[in-house]
């Protein structure tokens, strides 16, 4: 048995697979490229395939990690063309490789870089981009966060970094590292952030896009 | 995607059943095809992508190229009110186009009580639901499926039905098509042809008559459009088209597994049956093509489970043979393969034991009646013996998870037959008692009680539906009776078969009703949370008609109903010996014993069933 990870990307309309279907879908997949698979023993078997990390359901991300066992000595060649040549639309694997020692632990995942993009009708209103830019300039941002634990007020600002904010037309990007692992920022909270401080805008769309995992010393994470 | 659709999906429930790019589905060039098809199923995409005949149907047109065929599902409510609110119509999932782009819609027709999503998913999509009011050769909609064989209370929404096997009359229907449209012909001139194809039936050019008490006449063929549309169906399933690979869904699904057709029709003869009497004769695919699809489907689709789908998988020849090949090739893939509708023999069981080694999901039984004078009514050949053996081998083969179906309000019954139900129950749990060897484990046995409806082309078709009254004090009575231990009884409100009951055997004149109940908010009738019998009922008052007439009347044997110009195979004077021998309590043998002399096997090359 050998323990391989795969970095791929999850887009368009596979954004919309869940956590769970994920699963099954990577599975079926493997099996239509006849990736030696290893399944466990016994009473139910079933291959150990695990996510790294889940993204959202309706989350885009191009670091996204898939571990799985298989029987064979090394990845197969060509895998990950093997692979794309049969996933759904939207699926892409970028990266096969080994995981020797086990390979980074998932829980060394500290951060997670986010592209947010905010969407308008028409055209952006006159001073969001701005107003957006001052409200996460200020040193403290404070909302509620929920967790399993409950709420609890928080500075966002203390877990999120690296903040750029650009602008076209009809839509205003952010591209910001937000904490990952136990305490951590979803990227949705900016938006709830913008919502609460600057309740003039309107914002009707906005759209979500994982673009990098980082380790808590700033190493990619694979 | 659209930002406004992006939003939208951020809202709804299970997102990922309204985008498509599954794998298997089929996107092609606009500017290259000369029809788009779209392929509608009037309830969710979860039972919609589970359904054998649609995947079929979805590969065979998609062979063609000059068709592009898309699928299409009903919204659940939620994404329902999302569409409508954004002024999105209802699309096709490959394209995402509005379903108004497309030159065929077509329904397949599996349930009475998706009708109403139907005229829902035409108006969502920017289509008029009244055929009358589709007066282009564009958007001319088509209906097929099990329904069709009653497509009468669907006359005025529908312009043509197909018939029977769909594969065998679905390229002759669009080849026409095609033509009319390269000739730009009119609407009516593509209909009064498309009736001269077998099998099709174009409700617009008969002519109904009916008579004081409400019943039918006369029904007068116009146009040169024949007196009886005979089904069509497919001789040879061998050389049938079967997909090579299937539209794999990316989210969870009712039947989210492979499937082989092992056979059509059923050699069976249960009087309450309608599958087992419209899709007569029997014809059987050879073990050497069922293995061959199987190997092909699973290797393009990557499922890990098959389940073998017919009517009554033991009456399968070789059916060892079968299954023994089939685990060759699945158990070193880790392939888990099921077997439903087995019957209840000791060769079944000793089959699923040997299929379902890891998992014991558990045993079914349908005996349908609680004693043997009721069984025989319904020509159900199961013997409570033969159960209790099937249960006892199971049992001792450590097995604690059985069920049993049944159906309450059938022809003739009296309450020693729902006593006999109770009985059977409690023998199977004492069954248990004496041959587990765990008894700790305890035992599951689960009865479930459905409310009988009686369906057009059966031997049952005169019968009176039990009224809704009925059929709530039987069961109420149920639960007074079944209190076994260990034994969970299930049963389901008599509304919906009340309903259902009404439209299976509805006319024309229904449609009104319908239309009614859907503008009045009626859809996704089959599923609780959405039903409202009490706004039905309303429709059916405000069309002048009375559900009781078409449900709960005893019908006289020289009826004329409103189906019989529309052939099952079977013949109706056959269906009319079915309903004497069964007051008779009297059985009618199978067809591998005995021809009954139904009259299918006209429909064969050489008139001989081959059995
Ligand atoms: S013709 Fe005879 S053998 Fe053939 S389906 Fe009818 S009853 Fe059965």
């Amino acid at each position: 048995m050998f323990k391989a990870r795969m970095k791929f990307a999850k887009e368009g309309r596979a954004k919309y697979i869940s956590h769970l279907d994920l699963m099954h879908t990577m599975q079926r997949a493997m099996a239509r490229c006849q990736m030696p698979l290893w399944f466990t023993e016994g009473f139910n078997q079933h291959a150990y395939v695990s996510v790294a990390l889940p993204l959202s359901t309706g989350y885009s991300g191009e670091c996204e990690f898939l571990d799985f066992n298989i029987t064979s000595e090394s990845v197969p060649v060509n895998a990950v063309e093997a692979l794309n040549d049969v996933f759904p639309e939207g699926l892409r694997a970028i990266e096969i490789y080994p995981l020797e020692d086990g390979g980074m632990k998932v829980g060394a995942i500290a951060w997670s870089q986010y592209r947010i993009i905010w969407g308008f009708e028409g055209r952006v209103p006159d001073g969001f981009a701005d107003a957006v830019r001052a409200l996460f300039a200020r040193s403290s941002v404070e909302i509620v966060k929920r967790s399993k634990r409950g709420e609890k007020t928080v500075n966002m600002k203390d877990l999120m970094r690296g903040l750029t904010i650009t602008e076209t037309a009809d839509e205003v990007t952010a591209v910001v590292t937000t904490a990952a692992g136990n305490d951590n920022l979803s990227p949705e909270y900016l938006t709830r952030a913008i919502r609460q401080y600057l309740p003039q805008y309107d914002i009707p769309f906005a759209a979500y896009h994982r673009m990098n995992v980082f380790t808590a010393d700033g190493t990619p994470f694979r | 995607m659209h930002k406004k659709m992006e939003a939208i999906l951020s809202r709804v429930q299970k997102p990922a059943r309204y985008v498509g790019g599954e794998w298997g589905s089929v996107t092609k060039d606009k500017a290259s095809v000369d029809l788009r098809f779209a392929f509608c199923f009037p309830d969710t995409y979860e039972v919609a992508m589970s359904h054998l005949g649609s995947r079929i149907l979805y590969g065979l047109l998609n062979d063609q190229p000059g068709i592009w065929c898309e699928r299409v599902c009903a919204p659940w409510i939620d994404m329902e009110a999302e569409l409508r609110a954004a002024g999105i119509p209802l699309y096709g999932l490959e394209s995402g186009d509005p379903l108004s782009d497309f030159d065929i819609i077509a329904f397949t027709l599996q349930y009475e009580l998706s009708f109403t999503n139907i005229l829902n998913m035409l108006d969502l999509g920017g289509v008029p639901v009244l055929a009358k009011d589709r007066t282009e050769l564009k958007h001319l909609v088509a209906c097929g499926g099990p329904c069709a064989y009653n497509p009468e209370p669907l006359a005025d929404f529908v312009d043509v039905f197909m018939i029977g096997d769909g594969e065998e009359i679905m390229l002759e229907f669009t080849d026409l098509y095609r033509r009319a449209k390269r000739e730009g012909w009119s609407k009516q001139a593509f209909l009064v042809q498309a009736a001269q194809i077998e099998g099709m039936y174009v409700p617009s050019l008969y002519e109904v008559s009916y008579r004081e008490d409400g019943t039918i006449d006369r029904v007068t063929p116009t146009n040169g459009a024949p007196a009886l549309v005979q089904k069509r169906i497919v001789r040879d399933l061998d050389t049938m088209y079967y997909p090579e690979s299937f539209v794999v869904p990316s989210t969870d699904i009712v039947f989210d597994r492979a499937m082989i057709e092992l056979f059509r029709g059923c050699p069976r003869g249960c009087r309450f049956c309608q599958a087992g009497h419209t899709y007569r004769p029997l014809r059987t695919k050879s073990k050497e093509t069922l293995i061959r699809q199987a190997e092909a489907v699973l290797k393009n689709s990557g499922y890990e489970e098959i389940s073998l789908s017919s009517l009554s998988t033991s009456d399968y020849g070789d059916l060892s043979g079968l299954t023994e090949a089939l685990l060759d090739y699945c158990e070193p893939r880790h392939i888990s393969l099921s077997l439903p509708s087995l019957r209840a023999d000791s060769f079944s069981t000793e089959l699923m034991q040997r299929v379902q080694k890891t998992r014991k999901s558990g045993l079914t039984f349908a005996c349908e009646a609680g004693t043997q004078r009721l069984r025989d009514v319904i020509n159900k050949n199961i013997r409570e013996e033969d159960v209790l053996h099937a249960c006892e081998i199971a049992f001792q083969g450590g097995w604690n998870n059985v069920k049993l179906y049944f159906m309450i309000g059938l022809p003739t019954e009296t309450t020693e037959d729902l006593d006999g139900i109770a009985e059977i129950c409690k023998k199977v749990a004492y069954c248990w008692k004496l041959n587990t060897n765990n008894r700790a484990r305890g035992v599951r046995i689960t009865a479930s009680a459905s409310c009988f409806v009686p369906k057009p082309q059966t031997p049952f078709q005169w019968d009176a539906q039990d009224t809704l009254e009925q059929l709530r004090e039987k069961q109420a009575y149920m639960k007074t009776i079944m209190k076994t231990k260990n034994v969970t009884y299930n049963w389901h409100d008599a509304e919906t078969s009340v309903l259902e009951g009404v439209i299976a055997r509805g006319d024309r004149r229904q449609g009104r009703a319908i239309y009614l109940a859907w503008q009045r908010g009626c859809k996704m009738d089959g599923w609780d949370q959405c039903f409202d019998y009490d706004k039905w009922m309303q429709a059916f008052a405000d069309a002048g008609l009375d559900p009781a007439f078409y449900a709960s009347r005893q019908r006289p044997l020289d009826e004329v109903f409103p189906w019989d110009h529309i052939g099952c195979g079977t013949r109706k004077e056959h269906l009319k010996r079915e309903w004497e021998l069964s007051r008779e309590a009297a059985v009618t043998p199978d067809c591998m014993r005995k021809c009954a002399g139904c009259g299918a096997n006209a429909l064969l090359k050489g008139g001989k069933c081959c059995v």
